[in-house]
């Protein structure tokens, strides 16, 4: 499979993957991008569940105790968690 | 802490050490809590460390304030953290220790509606092991004790335990090819000693990637795909969905000092019944390097990104160091966020203007200090004016 093909291949799964969805959940879990987190911690102070802790300087959400209240969303200064 | 003073000065007369001290801090009001919201934060420590081993302490101070409008707990607590970090050929320990003091009675909601309670201080030790043959393979497994101590309001249970176990382990294996593959898992468990909770949930990530490939016209493109097979409840007792998510990112550079770097990243939560869209991500950042007057370098950064899941957020940014003279540069920075909001009346979204501007100045022996100066506002009415002033100074590295 030259590259060009395998670009195509996978142009197609993702417009395919693309169609056969409906939109998030209300409740559907957050995500942290890891690369934009800095670790300053607002988003573990903020949280009134507990459920975010900074390890290894990223912040990690439990998705047993998030509320999604969306409240580490709002503070977050780099926009890392979405 | 005299034993402490006595074995670290050892350490330093016996062998040959890096030393490296920091200290930072920063004053916040925040948009949010207009009135009497603010945040004011803390962090020092030192890292010190030879050819195959370091340790660190760090110790934070958080103080905020309790917002006029919407109710935040927010939370004034002391944290501080010893890292130890010991290397022989290709393993790692990583030995580590989190005490966390909260200094006034901060609130927490407990879990499955048992009521809220009052965080104490926390103790979290945890160890890490790995091995390592660069390029090639390399594995590592985690384990961390979390325990808190919590006071607990409307209950006959005053005194609790909210403790948690976590544990974790990854490989992964650089093919011959390009590409890598990639397999982890991590364990939870969450008990509150007292109550009738106790809950633990696992996940276990595969994932594969082609590792930059080099189109011609300077490109380099990255993709990457993972399944993250999810088992256990989240907090309404259903069922967490199995997540998919693919990322493509691109790298191309217009010329020497010219790059554009851009990020897709779409997820797909796999329920029982159907699948649907997760959290999706595009993002676009530009960079712009060159000399500036002074000896160090210079670059201007432009970026946005979008995101949508349940809640869709909006951000433009802009960050730039500019060398004025030897050792001195202007610090520039800029946001524009848009996102949702729990302050009442604004329509469930806001937004955030940040810009700002500082001085960093860095000298030949290692010693580094700056500080900015952020203006922020933002749609809230009656809207106001916020600021944070951010500094610190650093000592990176000095040789004994």
């Amino acid at each position: 499979m030259t590259r060009f093909t395998k670009l195509v291949f996978l142009t197609v799964l993702g417009l395919a993957l693309f169609m056969a969805c409906d939109g998030p959940l209300a409740n559907a879990m957050l995500t942290v991008d890891t690369s934009r987190c800095v670790g300053c911690g607002e988003c573990e102070d903020v949280c009134p569940y507990n459920a975010i802790e900074v390890i290894d300087g990223d912040a990690v959400i439990d998705p047993g105790l998030c509320h999604q209240c969306n409240q580490c969303v709002e503070i977050c200064p780099e926009g890392a968690i979405y | 802490m005299k034993l402490f003073a006595v074995l670290l000065f050892s350490v330093v007369s016996c062998f040959a050490v890096n030393f490296e001290g920091f200290a930072r801090m920063s004053a916040v009001k925040d948009s949010i809590n207009y009135g009497e919201g603010v945040r004011n934060w803390g962090q020092g420590g030192f890292r010190i460390g030879g050819d195959n081993w370091n340790i660190l302490l760090d110790a934070d101070k958080v103080m905020s304030g309790e917002g006029a409008v919407i109710p935040r707990y927010y939370r004034n607590h002391l944290e501080a953290q010893l890292e130890g970090r010991f290397t022989f050929g290709g393993f790692t320990v990583n030995p580590e220790i989190q005490l966390d003091k909260d200094i006034d009675s901060a609130m927490v909601v407990l879990p499955l509606s048992l009521g809220e309670g009052y965080r104490n201080s926390a103790l979290r030790p945890g160890l890490s092991l790995s091995y390592s043959l660069p390029g090639v393979f390399s594995v590592s497994s985690t384990g961390r004790y979390w325990k808190r101590d919590i006071t607990a309001l409307d209950s006959d249970v005053e005194d609790t335990e909210w403790t948690n176990l976590n544990y974790g382990a990854d490989a992964v294996w650089h093919t011959p090819v390009g590409g890598y593959l990639a397999v982890g898992g991590v364990s939870h468990q969450t008990r509150l000693d007292g109550f009738d909770y106790d809950r633990s949930w696992s996940r276990v990530d595969i994932s594969a990637g082609y590792e930059p490939v080099k189109f011609p016209s300077m490109t380099f493109l990255t993709a990457e795909a993972e399944y993250s097979l999810y088992t256990g409840e989240d907090y309404t007792g259903a069922t967490l969905p199995d997540r998919f998510t693919a990322r493509i990112r691109a790298v191309q550079n217009v010329a020497r000092n010219v790059m554009f770097n851009v990020t897709f990243s779409q997820a797909a939560d796999l329920y029982e019944d159907e699948t649907r869209f997760g959290p999706f991500q595009s993002a676009l950042k530009s960079q712009y390097k060159f000399s500036g007057w002074g000896n160090s370098p210079s670059s201007i950064m432009i970026g946005g990104q979008l995101t949508e899941s349940a809640i869709t957020t909006r951000l433009g940014e802009l960050e730039g160091r500019i060398s004025l003279v030897s050792g001195l540069s202007a610090l520039i920075t800029g946001k524009l966020w848009y996102g949702p909001s729990s302050v009442a009346g604004t329509g469930g979204y806001r937004t955030r203007e940040i810009i700002g501007g500082g001085l960093e100045f860095r000298m030949n022996n290692g010693l580094n200090t700056f500080v900015i100066y952020e203006r922020e506002a933002s749609n809230l009415a009656p809207n106001d004016v916020w600021g944070k002033i951010r500094g610190g100074v650093g000592f990176y590295p000095a040789q004994f």
